[in-house]
């Protein structure tokens, strides 16, 4: 490894990969490489980074992005591995863990690596968000994974610019990797949801598509987005994505949360907020205590008088 | 269809005992409990009285997990800014045989429910049971499910509900009036916390009843020790408790405030809120027993002792257990499960000390019909004694004319030794 | 055909409470269980066996004391559990867990069909379908909502980030199931009698794995982990039991206090 320590970053997504490269420049300074193994066919304009690797294989499997990596491995000798923790990052990372002997972690929101040992320690969401483990690994490589928004560099972190060593890689898959048979893509939201100034976030209190038209009137005047449970989205079908730990993450002036019961693995993804009001006829449910105003009330009942009292006093979003 | 000998609803004190008594003899016994592990949905103030269980269960306080054996009670009258007690301590009851223990129900009850599966009886936990099976007026089998299972004779130990039983056309739904909703709290606190606010060791601990403070609401408090908790709760009576308009938990929130009771609880965090409806405990609310192919033992029987000061269900259920267990033995050895045949636990559990206590008691149950034990005399016994131990600047006065003061305006002399005389023949002679 | 199920005995993360004032996780006396996502692959491997008419058998890394735990699961279908008797109680990383279960799926061999979940209830780190995978080299169908029998393979639909896609592979094969995929089914007082009569065979790492607990330990990558709860600072404020309009207004003035309303200019 040398005492030049060299990160190598990986994710099928350019926005997260960028993310990633930007918290291992401030985490290595100006002395070490940051290596990144880029998506494919997505031109990277990344100019903090020491070696760019491309690859023409056509194949997306996680068995094969974990044959690339490991060749970037050997090739690069990282102390460190950073992987997007997307369903296909999950897969990989792993792997990869497994293949070369390394130390790993999933979910991390911080990390450390000294200069001269290699030494790696991270900080890593556990329990769903509810608790962090401080891992200190052992002498040796390691991979990390960790969720968009989860390392935050600043954004005017100096990023001197690098002249990147390109190089192309190619990698055997054998035979274990499963055949595609057939692809049914998902729908995409429109929605910007990160940029929303306000989230109004609905659960499984909210019983029937035809109500979705009483909540769009909340977020009408509210000038906020409709956000949604998983349940909502992978059960019902209402929204194709969701906030959570396995969804995405927001952090507006104000999450509004109706019918959310307040499971943590959802709270992760709202937990952000400035402020957090929520909609509840369960005076038991866990979101009071995640909240700082809450409502025990049948939303059905509560959300027009709401919008009538709104309208009433002439009340409109801060940003506005 | 599957067939035990016996089926047991329900794998509380009673349910378990009555599996363990004749797993014991040799029979095929099935114990179905609702919960997902016994003790998980049951509910009670956490006193076990010993000398009964221990005549079923010899020295169960070497193995059983019980928390502390309880060597100090504390009988208390809540005024509303008074309280006036009574402190009781016995070095006897801090050895072997002891006089009760507090428990926890969740542990409690797997152990009781693991003597009945080492006997030999088949456990089955998670399972409700949805009704019991009845031809021609007689119990066969209980239905769970889609699953029949048939057994020479049932035993009913449901808990107070009574559901099965009423269900069947085998009762009749209970009166509100003879029906209490016990709501309780687990709250922790360090060992040595407690040792200290309850002034006990490491296996000792304190019981508490208290009267007055309910809001009003007929009824009483607990506080009793466990070894690093607290079960702290009110008992009050159901009609009462509508006629109020209040919840529960409300009762027990203005319970908790009272300075005394939040001297004790204070800092301590709340692990487990639970509700429960409980029979009063009149002697006269016994039920039917038996009846053609079951029994019905514990609290499904309205097997409970309560003389305001002690609150008997546990070893009570276990005693009636023990008993109807043996008497389907009888039955068995006589070749039929009729009412007349199995009519035999009724004359057994007659015998036993407890049920005689029961009886003993009576009149207890009307003492708590009398609604100026839980507002007035909790308040004039501190106002009494406020007189008597306030050294103001008017002329002090002795205990009676205190008295006399603090009852204007609010009973008569007349009523109140009417209440003593009650109170005298409930409790005392 | 034979199937293997695992299922991780852990403990019941929502009962896990955090210290206000040291940030310290509390986790005595939280209870363990079998965990919800590992009811749900029960379920898929009870579903291909009933497909298939395989033999199934759940492998659970556990203390000895909790094979009463493994009653509903023996209820719901399964022939058999093995519980290797945890020698690190719960606290071993995920790299010494993956190394456990693989020596005894080989143990079991031959194993047509391991199902396991996407991740756990508690770790939720989503790491030992796909190193399992690598260490038995064998194909991964992830994050399945669907599993078929087909052709003497499986097919399998997956639910990835941006897409449904259908894979198949031939057996031996891995699976793993997605999150809140096949919702177990509920059992009978007739399921829990033949439950009773399944066996729960308890094997050591070293008597029936064969492994050593000296070079498990040196496998370890990391040398050291604390934890430290993450505490909630919301205000907690809860309205209830007025009347609507009021708690209406009263939400109003407080997202007017906190800034995010205003009113009219």
């Amino acid at each position: 490894m040398g005492d030049k320590p060299t990160i190598l970053i990986w994710s099928e997504h350019p926005a997260l990969a960028r993310e990633l490269v930007g918290a291992a420049r401030q985490a290595l300074g100006p002395g070490g490489d940051v290596a990144l193994l880029a998506p494919t066919g997505v031109a990277v304009d990344i100019r903090s980074v020491d070696v760019v690797f491309t690859t023409e294989s056509a194949d997306e499997s996680p068995e094969a992005w974990a044959a690339l990596l490991a060749a970037a491995v050997s090739q690069t000798e990282p102390a460190l591995v950073l992987v997007g923790a997307t369903k296909l990052g999950l897969q990989v990372a792993p792997r990869l863990a497994e293949r070369i002997g390394a130390g790993y972690a999933a979910w991390a929101t911080g990390f450390t690596l000294e200069a001269g040992t290699g030494a790696v320690a991270a900080r890593c969401s556990l329990y769903s968000g509810g608790a962090l483990a401080y891992h200190q690994f052992k002498p040796g490589r390691v991979v990390l994974t960790a969720a968009p928004g989860a390392l935050t560099a600043p954004a005017d972190a100096p990023s001197p610019e690098r002249i990147a060593r390109q190089s192309t890689l190619t990698a055997e898959v054998d035979g274990i990797a499963p055949t595609v048979i057939g692809v049914r893509p998902k729908a995409t939201s429109a929605a910007r949801l990160e940029e929303a100034h306000a989230v109004i976030d609905i659960g499984q209190g909210v019983k029937a598509e035809e109500d979705l038209a009483l909540i769009e009137s909340v977020a009408a005047l509210l000038d906020g987005q409709l956000a949604c449970t998983r349940p909502l989205s992978s059960d019902r079908d209402w929204f194709p994505e969701w906030l959570g730990l396995s969804g995405k993450k927001v952090a507006p002036e104000l999450s509004l949360l109706i019918g959310v019961s307040g499971a943590i693995q959802h709270i992760v993804g709202v937990r952000d907020s400035r402020v957090i009001a929520a909609v509840n006829n369960d005076e038991n449910a866990a979101i009071f205590a995640q909240a700082d105003v809450g409502v025990v009330a049948d939303l059905y009942a509560f959300l027009p008088v709401l919008v009538e009292r709104i309208k009433a006093r002439g009340m409109r979003p801060a940003w506005q | 269809m599957e067939r035990f000998d016996v089926i047991v609803v329900g794998a509380g004190p009673a349910g378990a005992t009555a599996g363990r008594a004749l797993a014991q003899a040799g029979l095929n016994v099935l114990v179905v409990e609702r919960a997902a592990t016994p003790g998980a949905k049951n509910v009670s103030g956490g006193l076990l009285y010993s000398r009964a269980v221990a005549e079923v269960y010899p020295e169960f306080w070497k193995h059983a997990p019980i928390e502390r054996a309880i060597a100090a009670h504390q009988i208390v009258m809540l005024g509303e800014h008074t309280s006036t007690a009574l402190d009781f301590r016995s070095a006897q009851a801090a050895t072997p045989p002891f006089n009760a223990f507090s428990v926890l129900r969740a542990k409690l009850d797997p152990w009781l429910a693991t003597q009945a599966e080492e006997a030999g009886a088949s456990l089955i936990s998670g399972v409700n049971v949805d009704a019991l099976l009845v031809e021609n007026g007689r119990v066969v089998g209980i239905q769970a499910g889609p699953d029949q299972i048939g057994a020479d004779v049932v035993v009913v130990a449901e808990g107070t509900a009574g559901l099965l039983l009423k269900q069947a056309g085998l009762r009749g739904p209970h009166n509100p009036h003879d029906v209490s909703l016990g709501v309780k709290e687990v709250i922790a606190l360090p060992p040595d916390v407690i040792e200290e606010r309850f002034q006990c060791d490491a296996e000792t601990g304190a019981a508490y009843t208290l009267v007055g403070s309910t809001g009003g609401v007929e009824g009483g408090g607990f506080i009793y020790t466990n070894k690093a908790s607290l079960s702290v709760g009110v008992v009050v009576k159901i009609d009462s408790l509508y006629a109020s308009g209040r919840h529960p938990h409300e009762i027990l929130d203005a319970f908790k405030a009272h300075p005394l009771v939040q001297r004790l609880v204070r800092g301590g965090e709340v692990v487990e809120y639970s509700a429960q409806t409980v029979h009063r405990g009149g002697f006269h609310l016994a039920t039917q027993l038996v009846g053609d192919g079951y029994v019905v033992a514990g609290s499904a029987a309205r097997l409970l002792v309560n003389n305001v000061l002690t609150l008997r269900g546990m070893d009570f259920a276990i005693t009636s257990a023990v008993e109807a267990a043996q008497a389907i033995l009888q039955a068995r050895f006589a070749g039929s499960y009729t009412a007349a045949t199995l009519g035999n636990y009724v004359e057994r559990l007659k015998a036993t000390s407890i049920y005689q206590d029961w009886r003993t008691f009576k009149d207890a149950y009307g003492l708590m019909e009398n609604p100026r034990l839980f507002s007035l005399y909790p308040d004039l016994a501190g106002e009494v004694l406020e007189r008597l131990l306030t050294a103001d600047t008017k002329p002090g006065s002795k205990a009676l004319g205190a008295l006399s003061e603090a009852l204007k305006g609010k009973a008569s002399w007349l009523t109140l030794s009417q209440d003593m005389l009650q109170i005298a023949r409930g409790m005392v002679l | 055909m034979n199937i293997v199920a695992l299922v991780k005995y852990s403990r019941d993360v929502t009962e896990i409470k955090v210290d206000p004032a040291t940030s310290e996780l509390r986790t005595a006396g939280v209870p363990e269980r079998v965990g919800l996502i590992d009811k749900n692959v029960v379920e898929a491997a009870v579903r291909l066996k009933e497909a298939t008419g395989a033999g199934l058998k759940v492998i659970a890394l556990a203390p000895a004391t909790a094979r009463d735990s493994f009653k509903d699961v023996l209820a719901m279908g399964v022939d058999e559990v093995v519980l290797i008797e945890d020698p690190f109680d719960g606290e071993a990383e995920a790299g010494i867990v993956v190394r456990l279960l693989e020596a005894a799926i080989r143990k079991l061999d031959p194993v047509d069909v391991v199902l396991c979940g996407f991740a756990s209830d508690d770790g939720y780190s989503f790491q030992v379908g796909p190193r399992l995978a690598e260490r038995l080299r064998r194909p991964l169908l992830a994050y399945a909502r669907g599993i078929t029998p087909e052709g003497g393979g499986l097919r399998v639909e997956q639910n990835l980030d941006d897409r449904m896609q259908t894979v198949t592979a031939p057996l031996p094969a891995l699976v793993s199931i997605d999150e809140e995929a096949f919702p177990p089914r509920r059992t009978t007082l007739m399921d829990a009698l033949k439950a009773k009569k399944k066996p729960v065979n308890v094997w050591g790492i070293e008597t029936e794995l064969g492994l050593s607990r000296a070079d498990l330990e040196s496998s370890a990558r990391i040398a050291d982990t604390r934890l430290t709860g993450v505490v909630v600072r919301r205000q907690q404020r809860v309205l209830k039991g007025q009347d609507l309009g009021a708690m209406a207004d009263e939400l109003i003035d407080a997202l007017e206090q906190a800034g995010v309303l205003k009113g009219a200019a």
